[in-house]
């Protein structure tokens, strides 16, 4: 194995993502912004997008995991609660850097957080909602926001009083598990996120919340951080977590960050496609989705509808 | 002049809503910019990332056949299909038989050493490619000097006989698209029209920084 400049083992590929959300540090300079509409509440959707398209790109998933629809969702329900959020879209937005600062590239990372910095302030955003637990944790933690309040986006529906109307005589009980994400979690040192979600769920009145083996500060990873590395140990990993909701018998398997979202869907897809594998029965969904779904009327948003996403695994050596 | 082609793929792809609220229509056109942007940037990504494995890395994996035990992991592992198992035939005097082994498509080979890695028996050794060589643990290339480069000039060549008009070139411009001599001098001379019309060189630049700050970054191997 020869000796290159980067090593041999820093030659491996790793996905265009990092590269794509890298190089929006580059170009820090501040556009002209137009937001039609203004609001002291600000959405900010993350990376989402970026992850359907690595997603399909990366062959890995094809229709199962829809990330964009937690964008959809978000918006639903905060109009549900009566607010009409601005959006802090992505074309003037950057990515909040948690990947960067993770990983070790600190000076990309402080590019990033002053620029949103300067771009939160400008806009005169009070209350910055997310519905991503390593965002929630970024712009509280390592962020400078004085004066705005970073929330979750379930803590914010939690606060507001999210009311679900009563399901249909004929929908079936299910059951639902919640996995906490680690970020907004046990890696949160103040405010965690982990009654508010469950209490959500609660408030379905055909869903009854079961508990995992683990969970709240002991709850165990997703397997995956920052889609840094995937190999057969950290498949192991979200096994385990799969199997531990398949022996509750979860009907759905509720996330709150769009990670964690990530790498169940690939595992579920990777087995959906094995003959005979019916260990995963249940659905991978965020916890946004799952209220979305409960509240009547459209998604105001649209949704996410690329007709790629519906089509069958291209037929592949790796089938 | 882009109103035609985004009518049309719009009834597919969302109903018209332009006569809903305005908040509405508001979310719908976030939504679907955010998704367009995020795939167009994640294009632009790809490409440059493709084109630094191609043209930066300089290094080509070749497979020792005496050691190759066709495992076909490197067949599995390699994200470019750039390893093939063919049957090789082996004639001893009173025995012949045929054995698996990997061979490299070296027009697909980017020199990502993935398959080096995977190789059980350490068969897969990476070498330089023509025009590259190892110097202080680096690969460079032996025949492009830093001053020119290569794609540099004929990209530089061909655009600007086309776009002369803000040039200040009156005279000369009409037989300048044949002479081959031409361009060269041109890309020495004019210092300040070197820089707008061509957008190639400032990507290389760009990814050369891009290189520079990438030695942080941790790899993925991402098996479907």
């Amino acid at each position: 194995m020869m000796e290159t400049e980067y090593g041999p083992g820093r030659t491996i590929p790793h996905p265009v993502m990092f590269r794509v959300l890298d190089s929006e540090a580059e170009d820090t300079t501040i556009p002209e912004i137009r937001v039609e509409h203004k609001s002291e509440f600000a959405y900010y959707p993350g990376c989402i997008d970026y992850y359907d398209v690595e997603m399909q790109f990366s062959h890995m998933n094809y229709g199962d995991t829809n990330h964009g629809i937690i964008f959809d969702s978000s918006i639903k329900l905060l109009r549900a609660v009566g607010i009409q959020p601005m959006i802090l879209d992505r074309s003037f937005m950057k990515c909040c850097g948690h990947d960067q600062l993770w990983q070790g590239k600190v000076d990309v990372f402080e590019r990033m957080r002053d620029y949103n910095t300067k771009i939160i302030k400008m806009l005169g955003v009070k209350t910055f909602i997310t519905s991503c637990a390593e965002g929630y944790r970024t712009f509280k933690l390592d962020y400078k926001l004085d004066g705005v309040r970073v929330v979750h986006i379930t803590q914010f529906l939690y606060e507001r009083g999210l009311r679900i109307p009563p399901q249909p005589e004929t929908a079936k009980k299910i059951r639902v598990a919640f996995q906490d994400p680690c970020r907004s979690g046990r890696q949160m040192p103040l405010d965690p996120v982990y009654e508010e979600p469950r209490e959500l769920v609660k408030r379905v009145d055909n869903a009854e919340l079961v508990e995992l083996k683990t969970f709240r500060a002991d709850a165990q990873c997703c397997g995956v951080a920052q889609m840094m590395y995937c190999n057969d140990k950290t498949k192991g990993l979200t096994a385990s977590r799969m199997d531990e909701a398949s022996d509750v018998g979860a009907d759905y398997l509720l996330v709150a960050c769009p990670k964690c979202l990530t790498h169940f869907g690939c595992l579920h897809h990777e087995n959906k496609w094995k003959p005979g594998e019916e260990r995963y029965a249940f659905k991978v969904m965020d916890v946004t989705q799952f209220l979305a779904e409960r509240l009547p009327g459209d998604y105001p948003t649209g949704s996410n509808i690329d007709a790629k996403r519906k089509e069958p695994p291209l037929p592949g050596r790796r089938g | 002049m882009a109103t035609a082609p985004t009518v049309a793929p719009k009834p597919p792809s969302a109903p018209p809503s332009p006569s809903a609220d305005p908040l509405v229509a508001y979310y719908q056109r976030v939504r679907q910019m955010n998704l367009a942007l995020a795939k167009e940037r994640y294009k632009q990504g790809f490409k440059v990332r493709t084109q630094e494995y191609i043209r930066g890395r300089g290094t080509l994996a070749i497979v020792d056949e005496e050691i190759c035990m066709g495992c076909t992991h490197c067949f599995d592992n390699c994200a470019f299909e750039a390893i093939d198992m063919v049957d090789r035939k082996f004639a001893l005097p009173e025995y012949t038989y045929t054995s698996r082994k990997a061979i490299i498509i070296e027009d697909n080979c980017v020199g990502c050493e993935k398959c080096a890695i995977v190789c059980p028996v350490d068969a897969i050794t990476m070498v330089t490619k023509h025009g590259f060589e190892v110097k202080d643990g680096r690969v460079v290339s032996t025949t492009a000097p830093p001053p020119a480069p290569r794609p540099a000039a004929p990209a530089a060549a061909t655009p600007r006989p086309a776009t002369p008009p803000p040039a200040a070139r009156p005279a000369p411009s009409p037989p300048t698209p044949a002479k081959p001599a031409a361009p060269p001098e041109r890309t020495e001379t004019p210092s300040p029209e070197a820089p707008p019309p061509k957008p190639e060189p400032e990507e290389e630049e760009a990814e050369e920084a891009e290189e520079s700050t990438e030695e942080s970054e941790t790899p993925e191997e991402d098996e479907g």
